[in-house]
């Protein structure tokens, strides 16, 4: 069986660190990268993926602009947003990406983080390409 | 002193500062520069025994009384600096009444004694000024100021005047005359059930002070252009913008402050015309010129504290204002015009600006090691451990837990103090949400007991998530103060036309005392100090935020025979509605108590 692909991205190192062994632990095969950049890099040379999990605030770019142009470019990649950051706009932002974005606020436990992911990888096919 | 609030149709109260602590604290130093600026030139300063350069009418060597000055200073001047000091110590203390009375003693009714907060007919349903007994005396006597948490409680306490409303918390200090006790300004009731603050003391003794340099400098000749003059003098030297109209609306007087920063046109005598001032609303819609707060109280006795509005200024700048308007009233509660005072807070519209960034950057930096931590645990958990390490590795998930809830209160407390929170109301059948909650969290335990009405849904319009955080607050301090296996009891049914939710505890009581103030910041009860329960006592504060903004109401009883029971109430979005056949999710009847149904079986 072809493991879930899920790329995460934090500038955090050990946030990084934490949901990349998180979601190791749940069975998803995970690559990171810290930053906006990085996210966009890996996408186009290690994709395709199942699931992005990226933090919100980021230098140079925040990932909700990012996933906004890769949503734009035909991306429809099921993403989970992490912030710790509480501004009134940004449910309404995530929202914006599609039915298939969710927002998870900072602090999570594992059980949490778990839901989110099985709830946006529930019925994809682990690896499928989902790049039109 | 008096005051029931206004009939809310009737009144336009917004709850005072929340545009932060910082403003009382610039308007204390603002006082205070005005203090210095007063000494500094010598117009208002008490210069106790200084006769020099005065001439009194009594041609003697005696010094005027303050009976003598209040006559040749025309009363109604006099009531207008008193009624300004009273609104403003209203308004800078956040206390539902206020008043301010000099010229009186235990055998003489104060000759002025100017309310603010108290609707123009109970004034005149009372009907007359106090005398200077019970209280009142002993702040004479003793030349000192008074604060209490509950004036009911002070030995010399005497009672209120028919028709006067119930005080709790007070707060009265000495306007001076000449260095003796000539009346006092009393403050009752802090808002929200809270008690009055050493701040609120400074303040309100400040305010004193400067009714003690106002009457200091009284003119000693009956001459009511004299008074007129010393009236525009007092008033000019107040840092905030204050304006006073007679009964027919028309400008009594008004200061250099107000005229910096509203824009508003002259009449032929010199004064404002306050059908030109430009007022709006924070929302940008133009005040009509009868809508001003000060006609407003002129016209319908309207009550006007702290509410925020935007003028036009000179150069055509918008200053944001903080302003209060109270009707003048006469001793017997006859209408004599009304005063408004407005406040610029642009520089604390800055600071606010500046603390809501740094509480938003903070919380940011602290729930970012808080998640890996919280993530850290639970892996770990998941893990081959000891015991000893297993329950090293527990205790720092609940620690983390803990933290990141009080990470999360602070949030919610800088957003309510801000008036940030918002909520998204949807219609929610209530019983259901307390259902799913109780399922989801690990509350749901043997020793919690449902009562709800089985044959209908009671919807409400709410936000799930903020009422799950109302409840899950009140459920948790029900099981932390309840004895160990003694149960925890939530009710939800209807009650005067709204839904009514109630969680009761047995247990030791709250004390009376400590009641009234479990909803303020910070509260803490000495039980719960006493007994380690972790927490900022920002719980039940949160809570109290949250149940307004659904339009809701929040209360506590607590006696030894019954418990305590926290009282929830929100509107009902429309009828129950029947269900057929009944729901089974309670195996409760729908009626009765909770303690009198010995079938109470558990959430099913």
């Amino acid at each position: 069986m072809v493991p879930t692909r899920v790329l995460v991205a934090d500038d955090d190192a050990d946030m990084l660190a934490a949901v990349s062994d998180a979601l190791s632990s749940l069975g998803f095969e995970v690559m990171a990268v810290d930053s906006g950049a990085g996210l966009i890099d890996c996408l186009a040379t290690d994709g395709p993926f199942d699931l992005l999990v990226t933090d919100i605030s980021m230098p140079w770019m925040d990932s909700l602009k990012t996933l906004r142009s890769i949503r734009t470019a035909g991306v429809t990649t099921p993403v989970i947003v992490i912030t710790a950051l509480t501004d009134a706009q940004i449910p309404s932002r995530v929202q914006a990406l599609g039915a298939n974005a969710i927002l998870l606020r900072k602090p999570f436990d594992l059980d949490e983080l778990a839901a989110a992911a099985q709830r946006m990888t529930a019925g994809s096919l682990p690896g499928a390409d989902q790049r039109r | 002193m008096a005051v029931l609030p206004f009939p809310a149709s009737a009144t336009t109260v917004a709850v005072p500062w929340r545009l932060g602590s910082i403003a009382p604290v610039l308007t204390t130093a603002l006082i205070l520069a005005a203090g210095v600026v007063l000494r500094a030139v010598g117009r208002v300063a008490p210069r106790r025994g200084s006769t020099a350069g005065r001439r009194w009418l009594d041609k003697g060597d005696r010094p005027p009384t303050i009976t003598e000055v209040l006559t040749h200073t025309h009363g109604d001047c006099a009531r207008i600096v008193l009624q300004t000091i009273a609104l403003q110590a209203q308004s800078l203390t956040g206390s539902e009444l206020a008043a301010a009375g000099i010229d009186g003693d235990a055998t003489r009714r104060f000759r002025i004694w100017a309310h603010v907060g108290m609707p123009p007919e109970q004034v005149e349903q009372i009907g007359r000024s106090p005398r200077a007994v019970g209280l009142l005396a002993l702040i004479g006597r003793e030349n000192r100021t008074v604060r209490v948490r509950d004036v009911r409680q002070h030995a010399d306490y005497r009672g209120l005047p028919p028709h006067h409303p119930p005080i709790t918390s007070f707060l009265a200090v000495p306007i001076r005359f000449r260095g003796d006790v000539a009346g006092c300004l009393c403050l009752g009731n802090k808002q929200a059930g809270g008690e009055f603050t050493v701040e609120d003391q400074q303040m309100a003794e400040m305010l004193a002070a400067r009714a003690t340099g106002a009457l200091d400098s009284a003119p000693a000749e009956e001459d009511e252009a004299n008074a007129r003059q010393w009236l525009q003098t007092v008033l000019g030297q107040m840092p905030e913008g204050v304006l006073v109209v007679d009964r027919h609306g028309e400008v009594v007087a008004d200061n250099e402050a107000l005229r910096s920063f509203m824009r508003a046109k002259t009449s032929g005598n010199g004064r404002l015309d306050p059908r030109t001032i430009e007022m709006s609303r924070p929302s940008g819609d133009r005040l009509p010129s009868d809508e001003l707060p000060v006609m407003r109280a002129v016209t319908d006795g309207e009550l006007t504290i702290g509410r925020e509005f935007v003028a036009s200024g000179p150069d055509d700048r918008p200053v944001p204002l903080l302003v209060s308007a109270a009707p003048i009233l006469t001793n017997a509660g006859a209408g004599d015009g009304a005063v408004m005072i407005c406040q610029d807070v642009s520089t604390v519209r800055k600071l606010q600006r500046v603390r809501e960034e740094w509480t938003s950057i903070v919380a940011h930096e602290l729930r970012q090691p808080i998640s890996v931590v919280t993530l850290r645990s639970s892996l770990l958990l998941r893990s081959q451990l000891s015991s000893e390490q297993r329950d090293s590795v527990e205790q720092i998930a609940r620690s983390i837990h803990s933290l990141g809830r009080m990470v999360a209160d602070l949030m919610d407390a800088s957003l309510l103090e801000s008036d940030r929170l918002r909520v998204t109301l949807t219609r929610l059948d209530l019983g259901q949400l307390l259902a799913d909650m109780v399922r989801r969290t690990p509350l749901a335990s043997a020793r919690l007991r449902m009562h709800a009405p089985e044959d209908a849904c009671l919807f409400v319009r709410g936000d799930a998530q903020r009422l799950e955080q109302v409840l899950a607050n009140l459920l948790s301090n029900a099981m932390k103060y309840a004895p160990p296996e003694s149960d925890v009891v939530v009710d939800l049914g209807v009650a005067a036309g709204q839904a009514h939710i109630r969680v009761t505890n047995v247990g030791e009581p709250i004390p009376q005392d400590e009641l009234p103030f479990i909803f303020n910041r910070f509260a803490r009860t000495r039980a719960a100090g006493a007994s380690g329960v972790l927490g900022l006592g920002l719980g039940l504060y949160i809570a109290r935020g949250l149940v307004s903004a659904h339009h809701g109401r929040i209360w506590a009883e607590s006696n030894a025979a019954d418990g305590t029971t926290f009282h929830v109430t929100f509107p009902l979005d429309g009828p129950a509605v029947p269900v057929e056949p009944p729901i089974d999710r309670f195996r409760l009847p729908a009626q009765g108590g909770p303690h009198d149904s010995p079938t109470a079986a558990g959430w099913s």
